[in-house]
């Protein structure tokens, strides 16, 4: 082993630091190289030299300011990216909303042209064109209408019957 | 005492209490570390803040299954480099106006007897001016490993360093030192 690098391990070797077999290494050539040993012995005194500078503990208040810091700090930077967000949201909103639009615009043509005839029966299925449409709408709004008069006849005398009971 | 990843998970699921704890824990050797790269104690101050900081924003982002102490002083030496690159011109200065104080402070404590007390301060006031005017890579590699007992794998791992840099960095840092402190110091290797 060189003299160069077993002075290189001597800091990991005083701290016990590396595998058995280099330490065992390291400590023979200690014990047959005088400079190396004279190397170890100065490298002790200046580790503890170097204690002599003790570790110094945070200040009492460190904790405190410190979360009062994060607190404030994400605080702030929370409501940025907040806003940063509302932002952003805004034109997706837009395109949603057109997005949606184009859907229903879609659907209502789609109902227009088959759907709506279909419930409208024979009568609609038999005209064509614009007047196909115009037609079918009548027929089925009439339709709908006349159903919806029906039901909310039926629930009045329902309710007429209910009050008379109960008086 | 919950582990480290304990308090890690919690505190990325938002408990802030988890957080402090964390804090509680580490703040002592955060706060030594930066002491002893920046020197300045209100440099050191602000450094261990941001440092916190930092770990506070970083944390939802932490892979659990890599070290905590590790991560966090990687972040906090990358805080001091830079605190020290951004404040080079200002840190002589303070350095200076940093050593005369603390001396005036050091003279001031007198619970040994004067003379011993004298000297040791001195003695200390000089080791750490050494340690201080250590280039900024070794005098990282030193204080993480000697200070703060980190492993040569644990500081490699730190910095993104071999171990065999790291060896090379603590040792040329011991050699500038022995040659500053140790009487008859100066010699090629320790």
């Amino acid at each position: 082993m060189r003299c160069s690098r077993v002075q290189e391990d001597m800091s990991r070797y005083l701290l016990g630091e590396g595998n058995s077999m280099a330490r065992a290494a390291l400590a023979e050539h200690l014990g047959a190289c005088p400079v190396c040993t004279a190397r170890m012995a100065e490298l002790r005194r200046l580790n503890d030299l170097l204690d002599l500078w003790q570790p110094e503990p945070a200040p009492d208040d460190f904790r405190a300011t410190l979360m009062l810091e994060v607190a404030t700090r994400f605080s702030r930077e929370g409501e940025v990216q907040h806003r940063q967000q509302l932002a952003q949201a805004a034109p997706i909103r837009t395109v949603e909303l057109l997005r949606h639009l184009a859907v229903a615009v879609a659907l209502a043509l789609v109902l227009s042209w088959g759907i709506v005839p279909w419930l409208a029966g024979p009568q609609a299925l038999a005209v064509t064109g614009a007047d196909r449409l115009v037609h079918s709408y009548t027929i089925a709004s009439d339709s709908v209408l006349q159903d919806t008069v029906i039901i909310i006849e039926s629930l009045t005398i329902k309710l007429n019957f209910e009050e008379l009971i109960s008086r | 005492m919950a582990t480290d990843e304990i308090l890690v998970k919690r505190a990325q699921g938002g408990e802030l209490a988890a957080y402090e704890d964390l804090v509680e824990r580490y703040q002592d050797r955060v706060y030594g570390l930066a002491a002893r790269l920046l020197a300045a104690p209100e440099d050191a101050r602000d450094a261990a803040q941001e440092i916190f900081v930092r770990v506070f924003r970083a944390l939802p982002g932490f892979d659990l299954r890599a070290d905590f102490a590790t991560w966090l002083y990687r972040i906090a030496t990358n805080v001091c480099l830079d605190a020290l690159r951004r404040r080079r011109r200002e840190r002589l200065h303070n350095l200076q106006a940093g050593s005369d104080s603390d001396r005036e402070h050091l003279l001031r404590d007198d619970r040994a007897g004067p003379e011993d007390v004298w000297l040791g301060k001195e003695r200390l006031l000089e080791l750490q001016r050494a340690v201080i005017d250590l280039p900024d890579d070794y005098r990282v590699a030193l204080v993480l490993h000697h200070y703060q007992q980190m492993s040569y794998r644990q500081v490699a791992d730190c910095l993104g360093l071999t171990e065999k840099a790291v060896a090379t960095r603590i040792h040329r840092a011991k050699l500038l030192l022995k040659q500053k402190l140790l009487p008859g110091g100066g010699g090629d290797a320790l």
